[in-house]
Protein backbone atom coordinates (compact mmCIF):
# COMPACT_ATOMS: atom_id res chain seq x y z
CA UNK A 1 0.00 0.00 0.00
CA UNK A 2 1.20 3.57 -1.08
CA UNK A 3 1.32 6.82 1.03
CA UNK A 4 -1.04 9.23 0.45
CA UNK A 5 0.27 12.17 -2.10
CA UNK A 6 0.33 15.18 -0.22
CA UNK A 7 2.14 18.74 -1.14
CA UNK A 8 3.28 19.93 2.09
CA UNK A 9 7.06 20.91 1.89
CA UNK A 10 9.08 22.53 4.38
CA UNK A 11 12.19 24.52 2.54
CA UNK A 12 15.33 25.23 4.32
CA UNK A 13 18.06 27.24 3.40
CA UNK A 14 20.25 30.16 5.07
CA UNK A 15 19.68 32.36 1.69
CA UNK A 16 16.71 34.30 2.07
CA UNK A 17 16.30 35.58 -1.10
CA UNK A 18 16.91 31.80 -2.74
CA UNK A 19 14.21 30.87 0.21
CA UNK A 20 12.01 33.50 -0.92
CA UNK A 21 12.17 32.50 -4.72
CA UNK A 22 12.14 28.93 -3.79
CA UNK A 23 9.11 29.49 -1.98
CA UNK A 24 7.21 31.62 -4.58
CA UNK A 25 7.91 28.61 -7.28
CA UNK A 26 6.61 25.82 -5.12
CA UNK A 27 3.62 27.77 -4.07
CA UNK A 28 2.89 28.66 -7.63
CA UNK A 29 3.11 25.32 -8.64
CA UNK A 30 0.24 24.60 -5.82
CA UNK A 31 2.56 23.67 -2.71
CA UNK A 32 1.84 24.27 0.31
CA UNK A 33 5.23 25.83 1.71
CA UNK A 34 6.65 26.65 4.80
CA UNK A 35 10.16 28.35 5.29
CA UNK A 36 12.89 27.91 7.43
CA UNK A 37 16.47 30.09 7.77
CA UNK A 38 18.27 26.90 9.30
CA UNK A 39 18.37 23.46 10.44
CA UNK A 40 17.40 24.05 13.94
CA UNK A 41 14.36 25.90 13.16
CA UNK A 42 13.27 23.43 9.89
CA UNK A 43 13.29 20.73 12.89
CA UNK A 44 11.22 22.27 15.16
CA UNK A 45 8.58 23.36 12.41
CA UNK A 46 9.22 20.09 11.25
CA UNK A 47 7.88 18.81 14.28
CA UNK A 48 4.97 21.12 15.00
CA UNK A 49 3.76 20.19 11.50
CA UNK A 50 4.44 17.83 9.84
CA UNK A 51 6.02 18.03 6.05
CA UNK A 52 5.74 14.72 3.55
CA UNK A 53 8.64 16.44 1.46
CA UNK A 54 11.57 18.16 3.31
CA UNK A 55 14.02 20.54 0.85
CA UNK A 56 17.14 21.22 2.60
CA UNK A 57 20.30 23.15 1.76
CA UNK A 58 23.76 21.40 3.43
CA UNK A 59 26.09 23.86 4.02
CA UNK A 60 24.25 26.32 6.94
CA UNK A 61 25.76 28.34 9.56
CA UNK A 62 23.07 26.71 12.18
CA UNK A 63 22.40 22.77 12.10
CA UNK A 64 23.97 22.04 8.80
CA UNK A 65 21.92 19.89 6.86
CA UNK A 66 23.47 16.66 6.81
CA UNK A 67 22.98 16.78 10.59
CA UNK A 68 19.26 18.05 9.58
CA UNK A 69 18.75 15.19 7.12
CA UNK A 70 20.34 12.82 10.04
CA UNK A 71 17.29 14.37 12.40
CA UNK A 72 14.38 14.23 9.88
CA UNK A 73 15.09 10.26 9.54
CA UNK A 74 14.88 9.56 13.08
CA UNK A 75 11.55 11.94 13.25
CA UNK A 76 9.76 10.15 10.34
CA UNK A 77 11.61 7.43 8.22
CA UNK A 78 9.03 8.34 5.63
CA UNK A 79 9.49 12.03 4.89
CA UNK A 80 11.01 12.72 1.65
CA UNK A 81 14.27 14.83 1.43
CA UNK A 82 15.93 16.69 -1.38
CA UNK A 83 19.32 17.87 -0.54
CA UNK A 84 20.25 21.25 -2.46
CA UNK A 85 24.25 22.48 -2.61
CA UNK A 86 26.89 24.82 -4.13
CA UNK A 87 29.31 23.16 -2.08
CA UNK A 88 32.22 22.37 -3.40
CA UNK A 89 35.67 20.03 -1.97
CA UNK A 90 36.26 19.07 -5.80
CA UNK A 91 32.29 19.46 -6.79
CA UNK A 92 29.10 19.93 -5.53
CA UNK A 93 28.44 15.78 -5.82
CA UNK A 94 30.96 15.27 -2.62
CA UNK A 95 28.53 16.91 -0.07
CA UNK A 96 25.46 15.87 -2.55
CA UNK A 97 26.82 12.05 -1.84
CA UNK A 98 27.16 12.22 1.54
CA UNK A 99 23.52 13.61 1.40
CA UNK A 100 22.34 11.04 -0.01
CA UNK A 101 24.33 7.95 2.05
CA UNK A 102 22.65 9.67 5.35
CA UNK A 103 19.43 9.40 3.77
CA UNK A 104 18.32 12.25 0.93
CA UNK A 105 16.00 10.64 -1.28
CA UNK A 106 17.02 12.91 -4.15
CA UNK A 107 19.83 15.76 -4.52
CA UNK A 108 20.28 18.88 -6.53
CA UNK A 109 23.42 20.58 -7.28
CA UNK A 110 22.98 24.38 -7.71
CA UNK A 111 22.86 26.70 -9.66
CA UNK A 112 19.57 24.86 -10.71
CA UNK A 113 16.48 26.61 -12.05
CA UNK A 114 13.30 26.73 -10.26
CA UNK A 115 11.55 24.97 -12.83
CA UNK A 116 14.05 21.92 -12.21
CA UNK A 117 12.86 22.21 -8.54
CA UNK A 118 9.22 22.19 -8.91
CA UNK A 119 9.55 19.15 -11.33
CA UNK A 120 12.20 17.08 -9.09
CA UNK A 121 9.67 17.31 -5.78
CA UNK A 122 6.50 16.72 -7.73
CA UNK A 123 9.07 13.12 -9.24
CA UNK A 124 9.65 12.61 -5.63
CA UNK A 125 6.30 13.00 -3.60
CA UNK A 126 5.12 10.38 -6.29
CA UNK A 127 7.81 8.12 -5.84
CA UNK A 128 7.20 8.22 -2.35
CA UNK A 129 3.48 7.69 -2.85
CA UNK A 130 4.11 4.59 -5.02
CA UNK A 131 6.78 3.55 -3.07
CA UNK A 132 5.79 0.37 -0.50
CA UNK A 133 5.54 1.05 3.00
CA UNK A 134 6.68 -1.67 5.77
CA UNK B 1 41.59 28.71 5.77
CA UNK B 2 43.34 26.94 2.89
CA UNK B 3 43.88 28.72 -0.59
CA UNK B 4 41.45 25.40 -1.73
CA UNK B 5 39.04 26.30 1.31
CA UNK B 6 39.19 29.71 0.26
CA UNK B 7 38.75 28.35 -3.68
CA UNK B 8 35.77 25.94 -2.37
CA UNK B 9 34.43 29.52 -0.27
CA UNK B 10 34.17 31.56 -3.61
CA UNK B 11 32.83 28.54 -5.62
CA UNK B 12 29.59 28.14 -2.96
CA UNK B 13 29.19 32.13 -3.30
CA UNK B 14 29.04 31.93 -6.56
CA UNK B 15 26.89 29.33 -7.37
CA UNK B 16 24.40 30.74 -4.84
CA UNK B 17 24.65 33.98 -6.73
CA UNK B 18 24.12 32.04 -10.21
CA UNK B 19 20.99 30.05 -8.46
CA UNK B 20 19.51 33.65 -7.26
CA UNK B 21 20.05 35.11 -10.57
CA UNK B 22 18.57 32.53 -12.21
CA UNK B 23 15.49 32.36 -9.83
CA UNK B 24 15.07 36.32 -10.04
CA UNK B 25 15.00 35.81 -14.42
CA UNK B 26 12.33 32.80 -14.11
CA UNK B 27 10.53 34.41 -11.63
CA UNK B 28 10.39 37.31 -13.61
CA UNK B 29 9.70 35.95 -16.88
CA UNK B 30 6.28 34.58 -15.38
CA UNK B 31 5.35 37.95 -14.59
CA UNK B 32 5.77 39.40 -18.62
CA UNK B 33 4.35 38.89 -21.45
CA UNK B 34 6.01 41.28 -24.37
CA UNK B 35 8.60 39.06 -26.38
CA UNK B 36 11.32 41.53 -26.45
CA UNK B 37 11.34 41.67 -22.31
CA UNK B 38 10.77 37.67 -22.34
CA UNK B 39 14.04 37.45 -24.87
CA UNK B 40 15.78 39.59 -22.40
CA UNK B 41 14.78 37.31 -19.77
CA UNK B 42 15.81 34.22 -21.64
CA UNK B 43 19.46 35.72 -22.04
CA UNK B 44 20.27 36.50 -18.58
CA UNK B 45 19.14 32.47 -17.74
CA UNK B 46 21.42 31.53 -20.98
CA UNK B 47 24.26 33.46 -19.74
CA UNK B 48 24.17 32.85 -16.46
CA UNK B 49 24.18 29.32 -16.91
CA UNK B 50 27.31 29.71 -19.26
CA UNK B 51 28.84 31.46 -16.49
CA UNK B 52 28.19 28.62 -14.06
CA UNK B 53 29.19 25.98 -16.71
CA UNK B 54 32.89 27.79 -17.02
CA UNK B 55 33.16 28.50 -13.07
CA UNK B 56 32.74 23.98 -12.54
CA UNK B 57 35.10 23.85 -15.60
CA UNK B 58 37.49 25.86 -13.87
CA UNK B 59 37.62 24.42 -10.58
CA UNK B 60 37.43 21.24 -12.37
CA UNK B 61 40.78 22.13 -14.55
CA UNK B 62 42.58 23.39 -11.39
CA UNK B 63 42.04 20.10 -9.03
Amino acid sequence: MGRTLSNRVLLIDDDIELLRQMSRALFSAGFDVEAAPDGLVGLERFQANRSDLVITDLIMPTREGVETIVALRKLSPDVRIIAISGGYRVGPADFLNLARHVGADDVLAKPFRLAELVALAVRSLKDGATRPTA
Amino acid sequence: MTSLEEDAAILHALNNLFGKILGAAELALDLVDQPDVRHELETVLRLTEEAAALVAAFRTAAS
